[in-house]
Order: C-alpha cells, then sequence, then structure tokens
C-alpha cells in the first residue's frame, strides 16, 4: 500500500488543485437573462430650433419588440439637468419613432427611456447640437476628466 | 470440549488485543492532531465567538455614523456622491449603499491611496457625517485573525488545515470516546467525578467533546467553503456543475456590458466655436446612479443592497445584498450603458449545493435565526475553547518527564486501518493529504534517524 499511498496523494492533489477555474460558459447552467437591447438612430448632424427624428429599433434575444408598454426620449441639456423634456415614441411597423426640437447650441443627453416585457433599459447619450464652444468640445474627449487618477483593478 | 474453550478464549484475547491496538493507534493520532492544530482552533473559537455579534457591535461602535434624524426631504444618490467626490477630489467611488430607512445614513465606499474607506453621507441634505477607514474596523480585524489569522494567504492555508484536522480530532476522537460497555452513561454522557482526578480529567474532555462535536463539525463543515484552497475548489467544481452559486458570487466572472462608445473625432483646437457632427460627438454615458436606483426598486432588491459602480469601460453595476437570511441574498448585474439586466442572480437561482452553502454561511455567522443564532454559536465556540484547554491540561496532568507521552506505536494490522481512514480523509481535504505527506517525509529521514527524538516522540 505504502508504494502507491504518496505518489497517488500527490497526483491527486494536484489535479484538485489545478482544476481551479470556472467554466466561460458556466453561467447557461444558471438563469438565463433575456435582457433587451436598444439601436438608438439620433440625426448625423442635429441643428438647433429645427425638428428632429428620434428613432430606436428595440430587440430581445435579437429579434424585434413591437409591444412595448413605453417608449420615451428623455431630452436636456448637459448644463440644465433639471429641465428634462420627455416625448413619446410610437411604433411605426419597424421602429419607434418621435420628434422634438432642440432650443439652442450645445451639448445634450437624450435618454431612451423603454419599459417592455417586463424589462427597463435606459441607454443614455450625449449628442452636440449646432455649434460647440471651445469648452464643450474639450469635455467631449473623455479622456480629460476621467482618467488621471484612474487604477485598474481586476 | 477442553479444546473448543480453549479455542474461544485465544479468539476473544485476539479480538481484544487487536481492539486494543486499533485504540492505540487512533489515540496516537487523536494525540498528535490535537497538539499541534490546539492553538489554532482555540483562536479560532475565540475570534469566532467575538465575530458572531458583529451586527450588535457595530451598532454601538458606529452609532453617530449610522443614524441621522429622520427628515422628509431627501437628496439624489448621484448628488450624495457628488459631495463626497467634492471633499475626497482624488477617490475613486467604488460602491454606494442607499440608505434602507429614513434613520439611517447612506454609505459611500471610496478607494484613496490604496486604502479603501466608507464615508456617510446623511441622505436628507447630502452632509457628510464621517469616514472609517475599513481595514481599521475592530470587526473587519477580528474577521481577518478569524479567517487569514491577519497572515494573508498563509494564514488563510493555516485556518484550513486547522478546520480539516478537526474533522480529524472529531472522528477519532468520537472512537475513543465510543461506549466499550452497553448501557453505560456514566462516562460517556455525564462525567464520572468519584473515580479520582483522573477519570475526572478524561471524563472533562470526552464528555463535552462529545456534546459540542455535531456543532463543531457543523461550523467547520460550512466554514470550509470560504477557505481558499479547499473552498475555491469546492467552489468552482459547484458552480461548473450548475449545482453551486451562479457565476460571479463566489467563483467566476461577471457579465460584460456592451461598449457602444465610438472615438471622438479629432477636432481643430484653433476655432472658437465649430459645428460637430452629431455622430462623431454620440457617445453611450454611463447609466446615472438615480437610474440605477430606480432599477433596483423595481427589481425588488432586499433592503440593504449595495450598488458595486464599473470601473472599466466593460464593467457592470453590480447591485447584491448578503442579508441575514439567505433566502433574501441577491446578486444582480446590469449593463452600465443601458441598465439592462445581464444577470438576476437570487437565492431561489442557486443550484442546491449553492442554497447548503448560502444557508451554512448565515448560520455559521449567526445571522440566519437572529439572537437564538447567535447564542447556539457562542455555546459552540466556548464549547470548542474548553475542549482545546480541556484537552491540553488532559496531555499535561498525563505527560511523563521524559518524553512528549504519545501513546506508543501498536504492532499488528491496527495503525494500517487508521492509516486508511486517515488517506481517505487525506484525499477528501488535499491540505490533510499534503501535510500527511510532509509529516511522513519528516518521519522517514529525520525522526527514524535519530534515536533521541524518536525516543521522545515515541514513534
Amino acid at each position: 500500500m505504502n508504494k502507491w499511498k504518496i505518489p497517488g496523494l500527490v497526483i491527486l492533489s494536484t489535479i484538485l488543485l489545478s482544476a481551479c477555474s470556472v467554466n466561460s460558459n458556466a453561467d447557461k447552467l444558471y438563469k438565463q437573462p433575456k435582457p433587451l437591447s436598444a439601436h438608438v438612430m439620433l440625426p448625423e448632424t442635429i441643428k438647433p430650433r429645427s425638428i428632429q427624428v428620434l428613432e430606436v429599433h428595440v430587440m430581445q434575444e435579437n429579434k424585434t419588440v413591437d409591444d412595448a408598454k413605453s417608449v420615451q426620449f428623455k431630452v436636456w441639456k448637459k448644463d440644465a439637468p433639471r429641465k428634462v423634456e420627455t416625448v413619446k415614441a410610437h411604433y411605426d411597423g419597424s421602429m419607434y419613432k418621435a420628434k422634438t426640437t432642440f432650443k439652442e447650441d450645445g451639448i445634450y443627453y437624450v435618454k431612451t427611456d423603454i419599459n417592455a416585457r417586463g424589462e427597463h433599459i435606459l441607454p443614455t447619450q450625449q449628442v452636440a447640437v449646432g455649434k460647440l464652444s471651445k469648452e464643450e468640445l474639450r469635455s467631449l474627449q473623455p479622456a480629460e476628466n476621467e482618467t488621471h487618477h484612474h487604477h485598474s483593478h481586476h | 470440549m477442553q479444546e473448543k474453550r480453549e479455542e474461544t478464549t485465544s479468539t476473544t484475547k485476539k479480538s481484544t488485543a487487536r481492539s486494543q491496538g486499533l485504540y492505540k493507534a487512533i489515540w496516537r493520532w487523536h494525540f498528535y492532531a490535537g497538539l499541534v492544530f490546539t492553538p489554532f482552533l482555540l483562536i479560532l473559537a475565540v475570534t469566532g465567538g467575538m465575530y458572531l455579534f458583529k451586527p450588535q457591535v457595530e451598532e454601538r461602535l458606529y452609532h453617530d455614523l449610522y443614524h441621522v434624524q429622520a427628515q422628509s426631504q431627501s437628496v439624489s444618490p448621484s448628488a450624495q456622491v457628488q459631495a463626497v467626490k467634492e471633499k475626497y477630489p482624488g477617490a475613486d467611488v467604488l460602491t454606494y449603499k442607499p440608505s434602507d430607512r429614513s434613520t439611517r445614513s447612506s454609505e459611500v465606499g471610496i478607494s484613496l491611496k490604496d486604502h479603501t474607506y466608507t464615508i456617510f453621507v446623511n441622505p436628507h441634505n447630502g452632509h457628510i457625517i464621517g469616514k472609517l477607514d475599513d481595514s481599521s474596523r475592530l470587526m473587519n480585524q477580528i474577521e481577518e485573525f478569524h479567517g487569514e489569522l491577519m497572515a494573508g494567504t498563509a494564514g488563510d492555508r493555516i485556518v484550513e488545515l486547522a478546520a480539516c484536522w478537526a474533522i480529524v480530532l472529531i472522528v477519532t476522537g468520537a472512537f475513543l470516546w465510543w461506549p466499550r460497555k452497553k448501557d453505560k452513561i456514566k462516562g460517556v454522557l455525564i462525567p464520572r467525578f468519584s473515580k479520582g482526578k483522573n477519570v475526572l480529567a478524561r471524563d472533562l474532555h470526552a464528555v463535552p467533546a462529545f456534546w459540542i462535536s455535531a456543532g463543531m463539525l457543523f461550523l467547520v463543515l460550512t466554514g470550509l467553503p470560504w477557505s481558499g484552497l479547499w473552498g475555491n475548489a469546492f467552489q468552482q467544481i459547484a458552480t461548473n456543475a450548475g449545482v453551486g452559486y451562479p457565476p460571479s458570487i463566489w467563483v467566476g466572472s461577471a457579465p460584460t456590458s456592451t461598449v457602444q462608445t465610438k472615438d471622438v473625432a479629432d477636432v481643430p483646437w484653433g476655432a472658437e466655436t465649430l459645428e460637430v457632427p452629431s455622430s462623431t460627438a454620440q457617445q453611450y454615458t454611463k447609466v446615472s446612479l438615480d437610474d440605477i436606483v430606480g432599477i433596483a426598486k423595481e427589481q425588488h432588491i432586499h433592503d440593504g443592497y449595495t450598488i458595486s459602480i464599473p470601473q472599466e469601460p466593460q464593467g457592470v453595476y453590480t447591485l447584491s445584498v448578503f442579508s441575514p437570511r439567505a433566502q433574501d441574498e441577491a446578486t444582480i448585474h446590469l449593463d452600465q450603458y443601458t441598465g439592462a439586466v445581464l444577470a438576476d442572480y437570487r437565492y431561489g437561482n442557486y443550484g442546491f449545493m449553492g442554497k447548503l452553502i448560502a444557508l451554512g454561511i448565515t448560520l455559521h455567522k449567526g445571522t440566519q435565526f437572529g439572537f437564538m443564532n447567535q447564542l447556539m454559536g457562542l455555546i459552540i465556540c466556548i464549547g470548542i475553547a474548553g475542549i482545546a484547554i480541556s484537552g491540553s491540561l488532559l496531555w499535561w496532568k498525563r505527560k511523563p518527564a521524559k518524553n512528549i507521552g504519545a501513546p506508543k506505536v501498536p504492532e499488528g494490522n491496527a495503525m494500517r486501518i487508521v492509516t486508511c481512514i486517515i488517506v481517505v480523509l487525506g484525499i477528501l481535504f488535499p491540505l490533510v493529504g499534503l501535510s500527511l505527506v510532509i509529516v511522513w517525509l519528516l518521519d522517514f529521514f529525520v525522526i527514524k534517524r535519530i534515536p533521541a527524538l524518536k525516543r521522545f516522540l515515541n514513534a
């Protein structure tokens, strides 16, 4: 018995100690989410004081969602976060669409608030409207104010 | 007739000799295991007994940080975090824990110069109440002592080893305690007080040990899944098999956010104002903390949850709550750019082993059933400390002057049977196995070759 005891133990513990990683698809064995995804389409260039069409294509599991409980665009200017304008979007056979007008030049936020099939997503984008000042342009550079104190965590 | 009777006596003798050999062999293992691991078990019992009362102790210690005056108005979570950022400009904000009732402060977790702090904020006006260095919190230090003897990975392995050997001690101890005569209660279930000091010393170790052993085994088995080596491997096997915790709760990684940011086009800095095509400036931004709190409400996550804030472009917002009752636990990962639920793991979504581990943890920590649970834990801790002390006394009283007083190695097969049992335990718990290999090597190369040492250890 002594012959195989020690090598056996060493091999077994090596196997046990090295079999240490979680399969990358282990999550498939547990509850699967059905997240919504949204492709928000904003005009290529946005001029102030003119009617703009905001569109969003909503999907779940790669299929188009056409029965959303509510789809809204919430729009506010970066320097006036309390003045939020909400517009309802309507389904036109392929996408949810809404019309709105941006009042001034500057940086705006567009939050697309989607409720469908018990899921809720609210992708938020930054958009430039009309002409931007130097400061506003600089604030669009994400590296400027975000990363100077950033450590990498892992 | 005569012959037959002689035969019977000789078999009885042989079997008594065999069982005595077995007894000695097991005693020897129990003896050495006890000698080596008693100090660690004592530490675990004492620190564990203290840590059980973490909720009450922290409530007292941090009363002024935890409590605020109830008011009707409140400040948004992002404004609370902004107040912290303004006070600690160099800090990374890692977590936000909303206030769960009107008299409770909210907590913002930050990292600042390689330290993590908890900043307590009054949710009604956004004022910062105070700051705690997480590593200096008394209960965190006790936990570190309990889990790794304040010695990092090495300490973690020692604690794990002690826990595994505690199982060996319980199994061998149960054998030594096992009543040899039927219908005997004294010396088995109640100590014998009138049979002299030696018998009493033995009974005061063995009898309470029997009463406490089930609880001790329970604490060891529920504690092992969090250990660094055995626990980690066990968790990984369970998660991979679909029966454990879903990935990311203990082992494995969280899902990732789909990065939708576009690079911002180079812009000529000379111009004072510029028309920028909005597609080049369009960027998805992080969903705001206020919206995340809104989603948490919609998801009906249990009160007392913490939001972990993504630190990387692919990171996720994670809502997590490890509540006193295992059934209320939840871990929810949200895409940081859309708020979409990428994974929603509640207690009900754990595999059966994951549920057992989670329940084991809350029972081990004494939170599952409130004060009664804490009391039970405390009784077991006191019991373990008592057994460790009475075991040491038992050895000390009987120890001969010239050697360590270990039972002799018995002859025959007895040692083999015990060795087999221990080897099985060594395979189930690789650290036990590893320590056995080291003991054998030490025995073979050192102890067997030095007569004085051999005599001292009774090898």
